[in-house]
């Protein structure tokens, strides 16, 4: 075969869990799951991907859901879905309930909640800092921006005091 | 009673390739449960599907990662290649195969020369890459970059590699294989190797399906899971390919795995080169993707396998384009193994997933 | 002696062979002739079309139409020869050598002598005055048609019978002609 030839199957995000615990007892294999950017319609589409390696066949299972619903975790099912629920949750603000490691938004450090969602919208950021006793602490999103990058302590703050190349006085 | 420590481990470490946290809660010196923490790469790539068209995106997607970059290409351009319906010429399908398994060399011979070092054995790791450097010097001769090979897009490949070229390939990876058989012995055999790796950091194969570890973490374990079992592209043309599995499970396996996976890669690159039918190697690609289709495409990176998931939108631009990488999917594994094992054996079992964070991380 | 020492042989060999590495800078470094270093242009050769400002995936490159140079931004330049293989004249071709360090970033902008601009900016008159004759000449041409339309119909209408007339006015009504007159009012 030429090309691989995955199923799409539209679903509703309920049925997943039922689907998950199938697809397990089948004996198939857990690829991934993510989230796509709103549609025209503003539903944000979630993919389920499974894999049966003795028919070698892909599977993914589509639902749209509304931009901040929540649907299950498959990671009872399937351990190593956290990795993916979390990155969902913080790029996309999905909520996955029941989460084997819930990183509650902090698995990616990222300055603005959903960057994911609206690419364009001017989100405001907030500062992200490592450190503080092993916490990873986020101050709040309403807090003042922080301003442009760190700045060179070596490099002359106003161009007036930079040193002229040239050696030439001012006014000339 | 036991004393609970936390421990940091990461993200700066000799070991780690690219940075990863993992907190480990020690009772003593044996390592009770470890937590990860990534996203210090992260670059939010799959943002830049709509700033870059779908055929500007496959030189970002080459810059995922440095070490898979040319399975990134592959797996980028295969997954294009099926939404549009495109089909590529079969010398470009060869073409792609054999650079695709000399990346795997490549790869597994920097993780070769990372896991000396992260036992201690820094001749081993200077040799291993030493080997490794006459792969970067074919890749510079025959696409002009060493790690970045602008060599694979969505159509086929970029220009043709000339029969005597691939003789020569084929020429100086036989001239390579005595030293590579050396440092080969001296991993599988040798003493002071054998007591940091054998009966480390194990893991079951139950286990491993568990955790859907991919890749040769899990053929370490026996289950020989493997995308070039599928025998697509140029895969199909080989006479006979089993992927390489051991029963161990533990890290020396993993380690056997992959040095025996070079070997296999010699194996096919030489198979494909002598088979390889002329004709074109790059189809024009016309039109966009449409609005609506999906596809998603697997490949084997060195590192497991890789899914490509693309959408398009109708427009020049795709829609989405999501990349899972093996390391992902074996972290929760790896977390698993470091149950129970020595702080001491903590940076070697890291190293025996081939953590690769930044194609995790994108 | 079996499981210690496996690389005895490659460490002798590599004891007594030269090293692996090149002493670089002192040694030059051999590139071979494909290696991608930077790009660079043949200004004299390019049309200004802006094919590889269009593709260049980090946005680097800069054409100047009006002014006829081409710049790039060489420390946002990744290598990948997407604008030489996508330029229509190949005035664009890849050196080996690496972009040379500098103290601090500057965009390269490739120009014109003045002579060169003068003959370019020459060829570019001569050739909007040719479109310019081209446009005028079809102008004329759809004039004279209309005209000599015109012209039967009044004939027409002049000699004719009504079926005749009303035949032709149909004829002229499409071409909106006002002279087309009583018989065009009707038919409307």
């Amino acid at each position: 075969m030429r090309f691989q030839d995955t199923k799409f199957i539209q679903i509703d995000a309920q049925d997943i869990l039922g689907i998950a615990t199938a697809k397990r007892a089948d004996d198939w294999r857990f690829l991934e799951v993510h989230a796509n950017r709103p549609n025209k319609e503003g539903k944000v589409e979630i993919v389920w991907s499974f894999f049966d390696d003795r028919a070698l066949q892909a599977v993914a299972y589509e639902a749209f859901v509304d931009p901040g619903s929540s649907v299950d975790s498959l990671s009872g099912i399937f351990p190593c879905a956290f990795m993916f629920e979390n990155e969902m949750h913080d790029l996309y603000d999905i909520t996955v309930r029941n989460i084997s490691l819930d990183y509650h938004g902090n698995f990616y450090q990222v300055t603005c909640d959903a960057p994911m969602m609206d690419r364009d919208a001017d989100k405001p950021r907030r500062t992200v800092s490592l450190g503080n006793g092993g916490t990873y602490a986020t101050t709040a999103p309403d807090a003042p921006v922080q301003g442009e990058a760190r700045q060179d302590p070596a490099a002359p703050a106003h161009e007036d005091e930079r040193p002229d190349a040239a050696g030439a006085a001012t006014g000339e | 009673m036991a004393k609970k420590t936390l421990v940091p481990f990461g993200p700066q470490h000799p070991v780690l390739p690219e940075p990863v946290h993992l907190d480990l809660v020690l009772e003593d010196e044996t390592v009770v449960q470890a937590v990860p923490q990534v996203g210090y790469v992260h670059r939010g790539l799959e943002n830049l599907v709509d700033k870059r068209d779908f055929q500007q995106f496959t030189y970002i997607a080459e810059r995922i990662c440095g070490i898979c970059s040319f399975g990134h290409s592959m797996g980028y351009s295969q997954a294009v290649e099926n939404l549009m319906g495109i089909e590529v010429p079969e010398r470009a399908e060869y073409l792609r195969v054999i650079f695709h398994e000399m990346s795997r060399m490549h790869s597994h011979l920097l993780w070769l020369g990372l896991a000396a070092d992260a036992f201690g054995f820094e001749s081993l790791f200077m040799h291993s890459w030493r080997l490794r450097e006459r792969l970067l010097d074919i890749f510079e001769r025959t696409t002009g970059g060493r790690v970045i090979l602008n060599f694979c897009i969505p159509g086929g490949v970029v220009h043709d590699i000339e029969n005597t070229e691939l003789e020569a390939i084929v020429s100086t990876l036989r001239g390579m294989r005595e030293d590579y058989d050396q440092i080969a012995a001296t991993f599988l055999d040798d003493a002071s190797v054998r007591s940091r790796l054998s009966g480390v950091g194990y893991l079951s194969k139950a286990d491993a399906r568990t955790y859907g570890c991919v890749g040769p973490m899990a053929r370490a374990s026996g289950w020989d899971v493997d995308v070039r079992n599928n025998g697509l592209g140029a895969y199909s043309a080989l006479a006979d390919f089993k992927p390489v599995t051991s029963q161990d499970g533990d890290c020396y396996a993993r380690c056997q795995v992959r040095v025996e996976e070079v070997r296999q890669s010699i194996d096919i690159i030489t198979e494909l080169a002598s088979k390889i039918p002329d004709g074109e190697t790059l189809v024009k690609i016309k039109g966009n993707p449409a609005e609506g289709a999906e596809s998603l495409t697997r490949i084997e990176q060195p590192r497991g396998e890789a899914i490509y998931y693309i959408k398009g939108n109708g427009t020049k631009f795709l829609e989405r384009c999501r990349v899972r990488t093996p390391t992902s999917t074996n972290i929760p594994g790896m977390c698993a193994t470091l149950g129970g094992s020595d702080l001491a054996d903590v940076p070697n079992i890291v190293l025996t997933i081939d953590p690769c964070i930044s194609c995790s991380e994108r | 002696m079996s499981g210690l020492f496996k690389l005895g042989k490659m460490t002798l060999q590599s004891l007594f062979s030269k090293p692996a590495t090149v002493a670089y800078p002192a040694e030059p470094r051999e590139y071979y002739p494909m290696t991608r270093g930077q790009v660079s242009i043949d200004i004299a050769a390019c049309i200004q079309c802006g094919t590889c400002e269009r593709g260049c995936p980090t946005g680097c490159l800069a054409v100047d139409k009006a002014n006829y140079t081409w710049s790039i931004n060489r420390y946002q330049c990744v290598q990948c020869q997407h604008c030489v293989r996508s330029c229509p004249v190949h005035c664009l071709t890849m050196r080996h050598n690496y972009t040379e360090s500098a103290t601090e970033k500057h965009v390269d902008v490739y120009g014109l002598t003045p002579a060169q601009r003068a003959v370019k900016d020459a060829e570019a008159r001569a050739r909007a005055e040719k479109q310019a004759k081209a446009r005028e000449a079809a102008l004329a041409k759809k004039r004279a048609k209309a005209q000599a339309e015109k012209g039967g119909a009044e004939k027409a209408a002049g000699t004719g019978a009504a079926s005749a007339a009303k035949g032709g006015a149909g004829t002229t009504a499409g071409s909106g002609d006002a002279s087309g007159g009583d018989e065009g009012a009707r038919n409307a």
